[in-house]
């Protein structure tokens, strides 16, 4: 379904009159072209159409090894299909995310303090820590939304395979077998584990949301129990 | 080590296949990932069991040969014991005495029976012949006693044998002889038999002498009966008691009259 299809805008403008509050800021795309990635653009879009039609000033980027941006910085109802138009013609680039160095030009580029929503599967292969310490030290409001599917959390290989990276194209023969499924489900939920404990710790929203569910109700998951909603 | 089904061991030949299919090797499927990170992670843990991962595809190969082989060797039937292989000749023992029943059944049968579980054990590269006589062990006997002894000494080498008979025999067998003995029974039967005969009429006379020479297998004297049947009517002419000793008895003389 398009971003700018009448039926999707409809159950956007549903949304916002369930929401009631809105929220305003940067946001950030997840790269992905994966279910995850159609998930974050959902959710962008419904949040960035909530704070549009709030009035508030949104600055969406997408990020991967360097932030991209998806539209000029907008404001007011005017500017929602352009916004979603520009998101929905966001596609992926780059390698690895290196969401350090993403955040670093985030700080360069907006020095006024505002609302920082990340939408990411935080599966960053330098790690989140950083990035969220200096967006921490940046004094934003910062709430991380972690879209994961649910095959990220189980292996469901089995056997000798061939393991390809998504992102660089690497490959590597491993055999899979019991011990490397139960090793892979503890690294991946001790990853994610740790996401949790360091926005606690940072004081950083977070919620998690799996790809699979309706973006509707992850968006009112997202206020409901994130705290982004009075 | 000898095979009984040498041919199996073409069965060998299929360790080339597996070895082709194990050079060509079947390419993995690829499976993307987007926690690659993760997965490096674990295999790195993994890393001190690379050279086991190096050596397991190779490991895998000798097994596979492994099986390839002892399937053909089994099926070839190996022999790592001292078998003898020679060919086997038979010899069977047809006098009056193995018409005897030994436990319901007649001894020659149970000799057949024998002669057949020979042959039945042999290998399939071994040839076996079997010959059956009246007068088997006379016949071994004399060529124990005689200079073809010598030629059985020499074809033991090639050949194997045995000879089955009741053990009730009217001469002692050379030891020394590279005969194997099979006998029919696991206890040595009694038998008396007349080893020599003869009849002389008498002249001038309807009369006749008759000489007969009984042996004993037994180790006690027997009384036994002797009956001189004349086919001729049809009947009985005479009945003659004799004591019969252990061994050889020395010949008994007899009148017959009106022979």
């Amino acid at each position: 379904m398009s971003l700018t299809d009448p039926s999707f805008i409809s159950r956007l403008e549903s949304l916002f009159l369930t929401a009631r509050r809105v929220l305003g800021g940067s946001l950030q795309a997840d790269r992905k072209s994966t279910r995850k990635g159609i998930q974050s653009k959902q959710l962008a879009a419904a949040l960035g159409y909530i704070s549009l039609n709030c009035h508030d000033r949104i600055v969406p980027y997408a990020m991967a090894d360097k932030l991209q941006p998806i539209i000029e910085p907008s404001r007011g109802r005017g500017a929602i299909l352009p916004f979603l138009r520009s998101l929905e013609q966001t596609d992926t680039f780059g390698s690895d995310t290196q969401f350090l160095k993403c955040i670093k030009e985030l700080q360069a580029r907006h020095t006024k303090k505002g609302v920082v929503l990340v939408i990411s599967d935080f599966l960053y292969p330098d790690g989140f820590d950083e990035g969220l310490r200096l967006l921490q030290g940046m004094k934003h409001d910062t709430f991380c939304l972690q879209i994961h599917d649910p095959e990220d959390l189980k292996c469901e290989y089995k056997g000798d395979i061939q393991l390809e990276c998504v992102e660089t194209k690497k490959r590597t023969k491993v055999t899979v077998t019991k011990k490397e499924v139960q090793s892979y489900e503890k690294a991946i939920a001790d990853w994610n584990e740790k996401l949790r404990k360091t926005c606690v710790k940072r004081e950083i929203g977070y919620l998690s949301t799996s790809s699979g569910m309706e973006f509707e109700d992850a968006i009112i998951q997202i206020i409901r129990t994130g705290g982004l909603a009075g | 080590m000898t095979f009984l089904n040498p041919g199996f061991l073409w069965g060998l030949l299929l360790t080339i296949p597996v070895i082709a299919v194990y050079l060509l090797k079947v390419k993995p499927r690829v499976e993307k990932t987007n926690t690659w990170f993760l997965w490096d992670q674990i295999l790195e843990e993994r890393q001190s069991n690379s050279l086991f991962s190096k050596l397991r595809n190779f490991l895998s190969l000798l097994l596979m040969l492994l099986v390839v082989v002892l399937v053909s060797l089994s099926l070839s039937n190996p022999i790592f014991s001292k078998r003898d292989t020679r060919d086997v000749f038979i010899l069977i023992d047809q006098s009056v005495s193995m018409n005897g029943m030994i436990d319901g059944e007649p001894g020659i049968e149970i000799a057949k029976e024998k002669a057949r579980s020979i042959i039945s054990s042999l290998g399939t590269s071994q040839r076996a012949s079997i010959a059956d006589s009246k007068a088997a062990g006379r016949a071994v006997a004399k060529m124990a006693q005689s200079q073809v002894a010598e030629n059985i000494e020499s074809a033991s080498g090639e050949l194997r044998i045995v000879f089955i008979s009741d053990g009730c025999l009217d001469f002692e067998l050379d030891e020394k002889l590279p005969i194997e003995r099979v006998a029919i029974s696991e206890s040595q039967r009694e038998n008396i038999g007349i080893v020599a005969a003869d009849i002389q009429p008498k002249i001038g006379s309807a009369d006749a002498t008759v000489m007969v020479q009984l042996v004993n297998s037994g180790k006690e004297a027997k009384s036994v009966e002797l009956e001189i049947f004349c086919e001729k009517t049809q009947s009985i002419e005479e009945l003659i008691e004799i004591n019969v000793l252990a061994g050889s008895n020395k010949p008994h003389f007899f009148t017959l009259k009106d022979s």
